[in-house]
């Protein structure tokens, strides 16, 4: 069942940009979800309107098959069942300890203390910064932050958990543990959308991938496929992910679906 | 700022009640302005220091160096005491000419720029007691249990935050300005800092807007809802104050 529809959504700024011309789609519950397309594609400006921060001009947004309104409640249930893991972890951190900051969220959300502490305390083990509890904010290393505002997001148990490129600027071991985090997350069958600008990335990673291009989805589909059609792909501006690249050019009679899949077909062919 | 930030954090009175240690610094505090003798105030100020660095466990080195920025400023305001400007001889201890005038210093003014100094002094060393060994966050505890306007303690933590926030971000903009030889004369020196503080500015707007929204994406309605951490009270350590305090008490009403 699609947890989320969009159909011939419209997002205009008050600046007169153009963000969103006519995005339509629908995202099954459960499933990992890549936004691929270049900076200033539009991929931001959607995961703030899925949020229900932004309301589209025209169109129609369903989420779980409700249609939303913007009534003061559905912009609360919104907030709650989808929650938005920011770029510039910088942004989104302003409590003084880690403890607090992670705090927050299902404090907002009105629940009990025991509650509040429990679901604190699974989300620090989550993405492994318990042992940062009482830190403030400044003293974190980048990926700790990163993994920081993860960890405020968990906490607030959405159903729906977007991540705005959540691996810039990582180095490749805190990619490797956050990839590791959204993983897990998936398992505990949410919902995890991820914008990225990496073909590679969004090849192994997602279950179904849309490509953004000028506010406008120009093409969706599983991986295998969204990536065989080199027509859509040099439209849109994206490159082949390199496993297919290396695939094609060695001849490969099945494309490798990972890295790790290719490395080993080469080693045993 | 930043030394007393990450020394707030790694002392070994970190997980003192707060309250305490306000209590403590409290009454360290008033017992300096009330003793007007000079020999309890040099023990105070030790005694201070000896907790500051042998119980407190902060650095002699770091300890001396932030002493040494109060110092700058008190010597100078004591001086102006200390020394008077007049034309006429008297019963003074000292006499200079400079540039056509008298400076002088009577006996009088000398004690009690003396007894100023050393009271300056050993405020500062109480104060740095508290500033030391508590961190921010317990700070924004105090405030909160003496019941200040939530307002007020939102915007004292939220300026906190980005203070450091806009400071890194400084730190880049200069960095990225210096090497492309923003600062190697006169002229670049000031258009940099010109562009600096416009882009800093610039930034913090942009910046200010994000941040709103991603608090909005998490759902806060007006205030920022934070799980406080409860401290304990050492019955130790109130008896420590008691004691501390008592002693001095009696210095002070036995001799002044």
């Amino acid at each position: 069942m699609s947890i989320i529809e969009l159909d011939g959504v419209h997002f205009k700024y008050p600046d007169g940009t153009h963000a969103l011309r006519g995005v339509s789609l629908s995202i099954d519950a459960g499933k990992k979800i890549a936004v691929l397309g270049h900076n200033g594609s539009g991929k931001s400006t959607l995961f703030l309107l899925l949020n229900g921060l932004y309301i589209p001009q025209s169109g129609t947004y369903r989420f779980n098959g409700e249609e939303i309104t913007y009534t003061k409640k559905q912009k609360r249930d919104l907030i709650e069942k989808t929650g938005i893991v920011f770029q510039d972890p910088e942004v989104q951190l302003f409590a003084s300890t880690v403890y607090k900051e992670i705090s927050i969220g299902p404090m907002n959300l009105k629940l009990s203390q025991g509650e509040v502490i429990e679901r604190i305390n699974s989300a620090m083990e989550k993405t492994d910064v318990a042992f940062l509890k009482d830190r403030p904010v400044h003293f974190l290393s980048y990926g700790e932050k990163k993994r920081v505002a993860i960890a405020d997001i968990l906490a607030m148990k959405s159903d729906v958990i977007l991540l705005d490129e959540p691996l810039a600027w990582l180095d490749s071991i805190h990619e490797k543990k956050i990839l590791e985090i959204l993983n897990s997350i998936s398992r505990e069958n949410k919902t995890v959308i991820m914008s990225t600008h990496s073909s590679d990335l969004a090849y192994e990673w997602a279950d179904y991938i849309y490509i953004f291009s000028e506010g406008q989805i120009a093409a969706s589909g599983t991986p295998e496929n969204i990536f065989t059609n080199k027509e859509i792909l040099r439209a849109a501006g994206i490159e082949v992910p390199f496993v297919i690249q290396i695939a094609e050019k060695m001849k490969l009679e099945k494309i490798p679906s990972s890295r790790s899949e290719l490395l080993s077909m080469i080693g045993g062919g | 700022m930043y030394l007393i930030d990450r020394l707030s954090y790694l002392n070994s009175f970190r997980n003192v009640h707060p309250m305490e240690k306000m209590f403590f610094t409290m009454g360290a505090l008033f017992l300096s302005l009330f003793t007007d003798n000079p020999v309890i105030m040099v023990s105070l100020l030790i005694t201070m220091s000896f907790i500051i660095v042998f119980a407190a466990g902060i650095e002699l080195l770091d300890y001396i160096k932030l002493l040494s920025i109060p110092f700058i400023f008190i010597l100078s305001g004591v001086l102006t005491i200390i020394v008077e400007i007049n034309s006429q001889s008297g019963n003074y201890i000292w006499q200079g000419r400079f540039a056509g005038l008298v400076f002088s210093i009577s006996a009088q003014s000398a004690v009690s720029g003396g007894i100023l100094f050393l009271r300056s002094f050993t405020s500062v060393s109480c104060l740095y007691f508290f500033i030391l060994t508590t961190p921010i966050t317990d700070v924004e505890y105090i405030l909160k249990k003496m019941k200040l306007p939530v307002l007020f303690r939102e915007m004292f933590m939220m300026i906190y935050r980005f203070i450091f926030v806009t400071a890194e971000m400084a730190g880049m903009i200069i960095i990225s300005q210096r090497s492309r030889s923003g600062y190697n004369s006169i002229k670049n020196c000031i258009n940099s800092i010109g562009i600096l503080a416009s882009s800093v500015f610039v930034k913090s707007y942009f910046f200010s807007k994000a941040s709103y929204n991603a608090m909005i994406s998490r759902g806060c309605d007006g205030g920022i809802n934070v799980l406080e951490s409860e401290y304990k009270y050492s019955a130790i350590n109130i008896a420590f104050i008691i004691f501390f305090n008592f002693c001095f008490i009696i210095l002070i009403l036995r001799f002044g």
